[in-house]
């Protein structure tokens, strides 16, 4: 732009106000939450390096705990930062073993989850956290099988299929739950209605001729 | 025998005839670049329209239950630190209702055709404000361009194709007093669109730099790796939505107690 055009200095802001300022604010949020879910995404995949290290030690753990607590630095809210992080006090990775500190990053991430995300914490609940670990809980946890259906019952209320299938199941073998076949049938139903889970299905069918 | 009458053009006839070919191309690109512009603002219009009513009402509806929440613990505790928070909480979520309910989020998705996309760099190029010749023909022109832009942006070709045929009518008013004042006013002519053009190129790198341009560049992107960012955007908040409104639903049970 040469002296001859000494008007193109002036930019007429006009393209700015495409709307409010109250409609601006419902759009910077947005940018910003995924800003910060960006930047959590990018220390949990680095967390997920640590982790899946083949000859995995102590200081591929304390990195890996790192790279979490850097990822919930970026976005407080980020279920499944949190619900690693839950996992790591229970199984002492990377940090020391503390069943409070396992339950409050659990609550954290239960608040924000999607059912999806829910059903998958009952999983990790009911499978993966082994509660007698170490003598953290000498006696083992019942109440962990308990969390378990708390989680499954979330996302089952909210229409997650498989999670109503699972409650199902641990209502008939009375985990976390007394037995009750009532119910079994009442949420193998659900799940079935729900179409979207084919294993319901058979379920339902199975249950159908038993009775 | 005979006499050829041959018409030897001056040097400032020459110059005359050589800028109005530097004008009309001028003219061109000045109606393509107005094309590109108005139809970005028309793109981001709708995307915007889009995000509002996918995401934007759910940031309302959080903020809904947190001014619930907010009056709520008001009535609970009494303090006036309580009521005040509560008071805000209620203007915040009243504010973000308005925004995601209003006009912007009303804007539909912008498809122009290709006629349409004709019709206008044609319109833009017979009525463009900068080709004016003097200030009466530039405000009249003015108001025409923006009847051609508003036109553009609601996809009316039919409201194009009267501006234009109207032009037919009303020829423009052209003064001639002499080859130098036709040199003087096509000299300025050009010296206004290569602004106008400028400014165009400015506005457009402003507008791309707008959240809501970054947003839509996010979400192509997103598209192209057959994901949708908008849904994404919603499930995360309606997550913490069906969160909040537990929350609120037992602190109220309390209250009733």
């Amino acid at each position: 732009m040469s002296s001859e055009y000494p008007d193109a200095e002036i930019v007429v802001k006009t393209s700015r106000a495409l709307t409010g300022p109250a409609t601006k604010a419902l759009t910077s949020r947005g940018l910003s939450d995924l800003d910060a879910t960006e930047r959590a995404d990018k220390w949990l995949a680095s967390a997920w390096e640590h982790y899946l290290r083949p000859n995995r030690d102590d200081h591929d753990l304390k990195a890996y705990f790192d790279c979490l607590q850097h990822a919930v630095a970026a976005k407080p809210d980020h279920p499944e930062a949190l619900i690693r992080i839950a996992g790591a006090y229970a199984r002492g990775e990377g940090v020391v073993k503390s069943r409070d500190e396992c339950l409050r990053h659990l609550r954290a991430a239960e608040v924000v989850s999607s059912p999806a995300l829910l059903c998958s914490m009952g999983f990790l609940l009911k499978i993966e956290f082994d509660w007698n670990c170490g003598g953290l809980w000498p006696e083992g946890w019942p109440e962990g099988m308990k969390e378990s259906v708390r989680m499954f019952r979330k996302a089952a209320e909210q229409g997650h299929a498989q999670a109503q299938h699972t409650l199902g199941i641990m209502y008939v073998w009375g985990e976390g739950v007394s037995r009750d076949d009532k119910l079994a049938l009442f949420w193998f139903s659900k799940a079935a209605e729900n179409g979207e889970y084919p294993p319901a299905q058979d379920e339902l069918e199975s249950w159908r001729r038993k009775s | 025998m005979v006499k050829e009458i041959i018409k030897q053009l001056t040097a400032e006839e020459e110059e005359l005839v050589a800028k109005r070919e530097v004008l009309a191309r001028l003219e061109v690109e000045l109606a393509d670049r107005e094309l590109a512009f108005a139809s970005l603002k028309a793109e981001l219009s709708a995307f915007e329209g889009l995000y509002l009513r996918r995401v934007g009402i759910l940031y309302a509806e959080l903020d809904e239950w947190n001014a619930r929440l907010a009056e709520l613990r008001a009535e609970q505790e009494g303090t006036s630190e309580a009521r005040t928070e509560a008071a805000q909480a209620r203007a915040q979520a009243q504010e973000s209702y308005s925004a995601a309910h209003g006009e912007a989020a009303e804007v539909q998705p912008f498809a122009p055709s290709p006629e349409l996309k004709r019709l206008y760099r044609e319109a833009a190029k017979r009525v463009h404000p900068d080709t004016a010749t003097d200030e009466k023909d530039r405000a009249r022109r003015e108001r025409l361009m923006k009847e051609v832009n508003a036109a553009y942006a609601v996809g009316d070709e039919d409201a194009i194709r009267r501006i234009l045929a109207d032009l037919h009518n009303s020829p423009d008013a052209v003064q001639g007093s002499g080859v130098g004042a036709d040199l003087v006013r096509v000299l300025r002519q050009i010296r206004q669109v290569r602004n106008r053009i400028a400014v165009i190129e400015m506005e457009i790198s402003d507008l791309s730099q707008c959240d809501i341009a970054r947003l839509k560049a996010k979400s192509d992107v997103a598209s192209a790796e057959g994901r949708d960012l908008l849904a994404e955007m919603a499930t995360s908040i309606e997550a913490r939505v069906n969160s909040l409104r537990r929350t609120v639903e037992s602190a109220s049970k309390e209250v009733r107690k």
